[in-house]
């Protein structure tokens, strides 16, 4: 659906994206993450025509964005960053206006636009001016407007930013339930939500891609570590120093101590798990327990491995 | 043809459907009644050598109003997208830059048009009222500037708009937008009056000063001497200053 090949965006004096080459097959859910500033905006906005790339090439549904930009625009339902809608309209005479501009007419039109008033629940607020919606609103009219002609691919710019969570909920949703019959790319800085609604992952970081995949592989593929937590009576010295001897744990700290209780976390290399050598060290050694736990790799770990060791 | 129908229909509720708009048309037909009436009164004392209406085509003060205009009816068009940030949603539909420039722009035209309505209204008011007798060396109401007036109205429109929109796509604040396109156009008028401030201007000065003056256009053609050169003079500067506009809009796919 979706071929990048080698973009790269040059402003003067700094490169937004370099290099930059992916691809996104019909039917997917992808999440495309990275920091602020990243450059995810900017290659949405090649996608969707609204920018031009300084080199490299863009094709959706194997047409040339540049070349073929009408009809690639007929096909992208695309959502900006921060919802630009305008003020002075009503939401169903917005959506109209938009479905019409899409190629709707008669009919089609009315179809268009009550469905896609009825998937983002808009009938409600329909004769609203828009310049009194709420924030959640807004985004679903900005949905509505980007689902109105049924394009095959959606590209959603942050689509729940600014929401609460409630709404963040309600989105993500909606999306998962749009990803059903339609390709799906949406760019984020939250991570729960990759890890909850897409089914791949492309990490980008200062304008260049680190990492593509399933968020549970790009987890597995991590050189970062989980982590264990364990909390015990006795004394912390000793506590500290011989859980640090357990094969596989890197460091031990000490959280917080409640009179005799100490909790500790372990850095643990990853995929390994220590919860059977630290219970039976415990044993052995005769301290109370009363936690142990262990969390696995998270995407916010490879996403904080990948994007903050660069900076440093 | 279609898309710039619903662009244009969607521009012209935008207009109507705002509350400035019915401000700026009272206000215009007030001013303009008001310069209108201030004729008529010296119609009582001073006798007067050209039709009235032609008389007020050529004032000033009627000048002075339709620059005011032009800035007031273009600022909003492009300016209030780029800071809404409408402009990417409306430029990432399947739509040409073209159309929506060009949209915006026969929209603002036809309400500066609206604008003069009641001008008009007073004018066919006044004719059948006294259209008739005369006063001086000439009858009070004339066709020529009538029809003349309004279609000079028109042509000078067409390249004023042009600039408002040009003004209003080289920024995101309405009021720099409005500032510009009103110092452009005054300084534009001005240029056609210097010839009766200094009256020692070479000839070819002068002769070029009334080439591009609007004032000499309107005196020409309210006189009933329709001159075909003003004509091809504002078609050509309005789709001039129109591919700036685009050019300016779509500056961000230039390669730099």
């Amino acid at each position: 659906m979706i071929q990048v090949d080698q973009l790269s965006k040059r402003y003067s004096g700094h490169t937004a994206i370099d290099s930059v080459s992916f691809q996104v097959g019909r039917g997917e859910i992808v999440g495309f993450l990275g920091p602020n500033g990243a450059g995810k905006t900017t290659t949405l906005r090649i996608l969707t025509n609204f920018l031009p790339p300084s080199s490299g090439r863009a094709e959706i549904d194997g047409m040339d964005v540049f070349k073929d930009s009408l009809e690639v625009r007929k096909r992208i339902g695309y959502m900006p960053e921060n919802v630009p809608l305008y003020n002075d309209m009503r939401v169903k005479e917005y959506l109209r206006f938009r479905g019409a501009l899409k190629g709707l007419k008669g009919k089609g039109l009315r179809i268009g636009v009550g469905e896609a008033m009825d998937r983002t629940s808009l009938h409600e607020v329909r004769r609203k001016m828009i310049s009194t919606l709420s924030k959640g609103f807004r985004q679903r009219v900005g949905l509505a407007d980007a689902l109105v002609n049924k394009p095959p691919l959606l590209i959603l710019d942050e689509p729940t930013n600014g929401l609460d969570p409630n709404q963040i909920r309600e989105v993500r949703g909606l999306i998962k339930e749009l990803g059903e019959d339609h390709t799906i790319l949406i760019s984020t800085h939250i991570l729960p939500e990759v890890e909850v609604t897409c089914g791949r992952v492309i990490i980008i970081n200062q304008g260049k891609i680190q990492a593509i995949g399933e968020p549970r592989n790009l987890a597995g593929q991590m050189r970062s570590a989980g982590t264990a937590r364990v909390e015990l009576k006795g004394d912390p010295k000793v506590i500290e120093a011989k859980l640090g001897k357990i094969g596989g744990v890197r460091r031990v700290t000490l959280e917080r101590s409640d009179a005799d209780w100490h909790l500790f976390v372990l850095k643990v290399e990853a995929n390994k798990d220590v919860r059977e050598m630290i219970d039976r060290l415990a044993r052995k050694e005769q301290w109370a327990m009363r936690e142990l736990s262990r969390k696995g790799v998270s995407l916010e770990d490879v996403f904080a491995d990948l994007t903050m060791n660069q900076h440093s | 043809m279609r898309t710039f129908l619903i662009l244009f229909s969607r521009e012209i509720k935008a207009y109507f459907q705002s509350i400035v708009a019915y401000i700026v048309i009272a206000a215009v037909s007030l001013l303009h009644g008001v310069i209108f009436l201030k004729f008529v009164k010296a119609l009582k004392s001073d006798s007067v050598p050209m039709a009235l209406n032609q008389v007020m085509l050529l004032n000033n003060q009627f000048w002075l109003v339709l620059l005011l205009i032009i800035p007031l009816i273009t600022m909003r068009l492009f300016s209030e997208e780029q800071k809404l940030g409408t402009l990417e949603p409306l430029l990432t539909a399947p739509v040409q830059s073209w159309q929506v420039i060009f949209s915006k722009y026969v929209a603002a035209l036809f309400f500066y048009m609206v604008l003069y309505l009641p001008y008009m209204f007073y004018m066919v008011y006044f004719e059948k009222t006294v259209g008739a007798s005369a006063f001086g060396g000439a009858t009070a109401f004339s066709s020529p500037s009538f029809y003349g007036g309004y279609a000079m109205i028109f042509l000078i429109g067409l390249f004023f708009v042009a600039v408002g929109c040009l003004a209003s796509a080289l920024t995101s604040n309405q009021i720099i937008a409005a500032v510009i396109s009103f110092t452009v156009l005054l300084i534009y008028f001005f240029l056609g009056l210097l010839r009766v401030q200094f009256n020692d201007l070479p000839q070819i000065t002068v002769e070029f000063l009334e080439y591009i003056s609007p004032i000499e256009h309107m005196r020409d053609w309210s006189a009933g001497f329709f001159d075909t050169r003003p004509v091809v003079y504002y078609v050509s500067f309005a789709a001039l200053t129109l591919a700036l506009t685009h050019q300016v809009l779509d500056y961000r796919k230039w390669k730099i």
